[in-house]
């Protein structure tokens, strides 16, 4: 295989450029001065393009980046303009410069939107949304008419990257999040979410995510209480569990502690609101079956000494914490392979980028070769029969395509630079006599 | 005959090895294409261990439980089936390679320290007696599978317990299949010693005297059939579970075993096993 070059200095070939501001180079407020709504992105594209300073663009605009990946239509369109032209764009000239961006140039930029979409560029090592916001900016891009050829197989190269991530390596396994970690741990202590009775006290941010959590792992009796109840209420519709969950008054849930399996707290600033009296009592009434206490609360909300009833798991906030680390450390341990594959992906990319640059030599080629056949057989014509005729010309057709196949493979075969395209590009128009190039 | 008994002597440690190595690779590595390969080595192995209990049954005319070496090959076996039983039971694959590795050495002795010419005793053409041998081989194969479980269960629930969530936490099943999967060994153990006990008490009066009611082995056979009938019991009607229920299990295991080795110790002859 051919070996890429990655750096980040023009290539000879690749009219491709990539300026952002990311979670790497600019602070969440310079980050939020940045982004661009999905109107205001098509606004911009529009004008790109329409004003025929690019011929293809793509704006990914996430909470953690703002990426404009462009092909330029004139010489003066570089990545500083590109830059002044966003902050302009944004009115944010006050907080942020041209160095609060990154930008990246052909080769260069295709392998950071590959790194982009698999996850391996974000933020939380190896999220998955970012694929799908690369997605719908792909889609925006396009619904704005403002991708060609090129940007249209760097997306779809992209998108090639990120299913491969996502199947052959393990970059968005395991639990990163409090609530995803607390859903985990019960996997590893319950075999079957749907048949457990699940307690979520508290219907706040984390107690929603959790529920999420729980839900898409097959859990189908939530039950929630909240000492507003409307919040229990909205958080029960938006986990759809009113037919196997429900929602409990907050006065009276810990008369109900021994019916669940599972009870995640997750109430901040409310102090401790179970006693180990009252799980040791519950524990009693459940016959001392499995129960795990996820304390999600900080200050915890509940009694530290629970831990040591029997049968019972208590686990808190810096509990969940080492389990993040230790998936954290597990993910990194991946990058190797994801580096592999974008760097697979990056050479076809490339491969095919070139034989984009060699289609009008091949084309001119054919077509000399054409005119010297035809030019020979008229010669001929007069001389023989039309049957006679006929077979030669099927004979010089056969000849010229054997001819041809040589020069035609040389050119598309992989090269090792875009300097090493454009020698052969040179030595096949001057061997065949083709003139200059076209542009 | 003999080429058949050298084919099986070799290829029967080797797929056993396989089948471990299958395992293994699943329990260790990250790839999980390792997973497909697990079940069709369970399937191989235990596929070509019948073909050879089955030439061997049609050679000597009764099961080939008739030496120490038949005996060690029928545990490797015993182990096998009750794997095989539990796995497509609870269609959890993680744990194979422990249980397998036991039976690879098992099968692995008994290969290596074959003899040419073997002593058997054709007492064992009697199928009463043939059938509790090969149920008691069952039963204990199964409480030592269930001891496995509980070991695991208890160092899963430490590691747990500890905040130390090291390789076993990523890669065993949960605490309630491990409980689950050692519950079914030692439903299927059980089982098997009751076959083992009343057939062993039915051949008793045809044995022409050579064993009583009185005999160790009857009477270990008999301790460990309680122990395991009061941990069922128990769970079912006091819902004996988690920890305990798997301290009662492993200590059942360790107490058979030191049962049955003091049962060799005092006892001149292993049910006439030579």
């Amino acid at each position: 295989m051919a070996a890429v070059s990655h750096n980040s200095t023009p290539s000879a070939s690749m009219n491709l450029i990539a300026v952002g501001a990311t979670h790497k180079t600019a602070s969440i407020e310079q980050r939020e001065q940045l982004a661009f709504s999905e109107d205001e992105t098509k606004t911009l594209l529009s004008e790109l393009i329409d004003g025929g300073l690019l011929s293809e663009a793509m704006l990914v605009s996430t909470c953690n980046r703002t990426e404009l990946y462009a092909v330029p239509a004139l010489p003066e369109v570089d990545a500083n303009y590109l830059k002044d032209f966003l902050i302009e764009r944004k009115h944010a000239r006050k907080d942020v410069r041209r160095d609060h961006f990154f930008s990246l140039m052909a080769c260069g930029a295709a392998k950071h939107l590959f790194e982009v979409v698999s996850g391996a560029d974000s933020m939380i090592l190896g999220e998955s949304q970012i694929s799908g916001q690369v997605k719908n900016a792909y889609r925006i891009a396009v619904e704005s008419k403002a991708t060609g050829a090129l940007l249209n197989k760097l997306s779809h190269a992209a998108f090639s990257v990120s299913k491969r991530v996502k199947s052959e390596t393990k970059l968005s396994d395991g639990a990163i999040s409090v609530s995803y970690a607390a859903v985990e741990l019960a996997r590893k202590i319950f075999s079957d979410l749907s048949s457990k009775q699940i307690l979520l006290v508290g219907a706040g941010e984390t107690a929603e995510l959790a529920a999420i959590h729980l839900r898409d792992k097959g859990a189908r009796r939530i039950f929630i209480t909240n000492r507003t109840a409307e919040r229990a209420e909205k958080l029960s519709r938006q986990i759809l569990m009113k037919e196997t969950g429900g929602v409990i008054a907050f006065e009276s849930f810990k008369t109900r502690l021994h019916d669940f399996d599972i009870i995640i707290c997750a109430v901040g600033d409310a102090g401790e609101l179970i006693s180990a009296a009252e799980l040791d009592a519950a524990m009693r009434q459940r016959k001392h079956n499995t129960l795990l206490l996820l304390d999600l609360g900080v200050p915890r909300n509940i009694d530290a000494k629970a831990a040591t009833l029997y049968n019972v798991f208590l686990k808190d906030v810096d509990d969940l914490k080492l389990i993040i680390d230790k998936n954290v450390e597990l993910r990194r341990a991946e990058l190797p392979k994801v580096q592999a594959i974008v760097n697979e992906e990056l050479i076809a990319f490339e491969q095919w980028h070139n034989t984009l640059q060699v289609a009008p030599t091949i084309r001119e080629l054919q077509a000399k070769f054409e005119d010297i056949k035809k030019l020979e057989l008229e010669r001929i014509r007069h001389k023989v029969s039309p049957e006679q005729f006929a077979m030669m010309e099927q004979l010089a057709d056969r000849i010229l395509g054997k001819v041809l196949h040589l020069p035609i493979s040389a050119l598309k075969s992989p090269v090792d630079t875009a300097q090493t395209l454009i020698s052969k590009l040179n030595l096949v128009r001057s061997i065949f006599e083709l003139g200059e190039a076209e542009k | 005959m003999g080429h058949s008994l050298s084919f099986f002597t070799l290829a029967l440690p080797i797929s056993y090895l396989a089948a471990t190595a299958a395992y293994s690779l699943n329990f260790f590595s990250t790839t999980a294409s390792f997973k497909q390969l697990t079940r069709p080595a369970l399937f191989a192995v235990t596929l070509l261990h019948c073909a050879y209990l089955l030439v061997m049954t049609f050679h000597q005319t009764f099961p080939p439980i008739a030496s120490l070496h038949q005996i060690m090959s029928m545990i490797a076996f015993t182990l096998l089936t009750t794997y095989l039983f539990i796995e497509l039971t609870t269609d959890e694959v993680s744990t194979g390679a422990f249980v397998l590795f036991a039976a690879f050495l098992f099968q692995l002795c008994s290969s290596a320290f074959i003899a040419e010419t073997q002593t058997l005793d054709t007492s064992f053409k009697n199928p009463i007696l043939a059938t509790h041998i090969l149920a008691a081989l069952l039963g204990y194969s199964a409480i030592a599978v269930a001891g496995v479980y509980s070991l695991l269960y208890i160092m899963m629930l430490r590691q747990i317990q500890t905040n130390k969530f090291g390789t076993l936490f990523e890669r065993l099943p949960n605490l309630e299949t491990l409980e689950q999967m050692s519950l079914r060994a030692v439903g299927f153990g059980f089982t098997f010693l009751t076959v083992a006990f009343v057939s062993g008490a039915a051949w008793i009066p045809q044995s022409d005297g050579r064993f009583t009611f009185g005999d160790p082995k009857l009477i270990g056979l008999i301790m460990v059939w309680v122990i395991y009938g009061a941990s069922l019991l128990l769970r079912q009607r006091l819902g004996l579970q988690g920890k305990r229920m798997a301290v009662t299990l492993a200590a059942g295991f360790l107490f058979s075993f030191l049962s049955m080795t003091a049962m060799n110790f005092f006892s001149s002859r292993f049910h006439a096993i030579q």
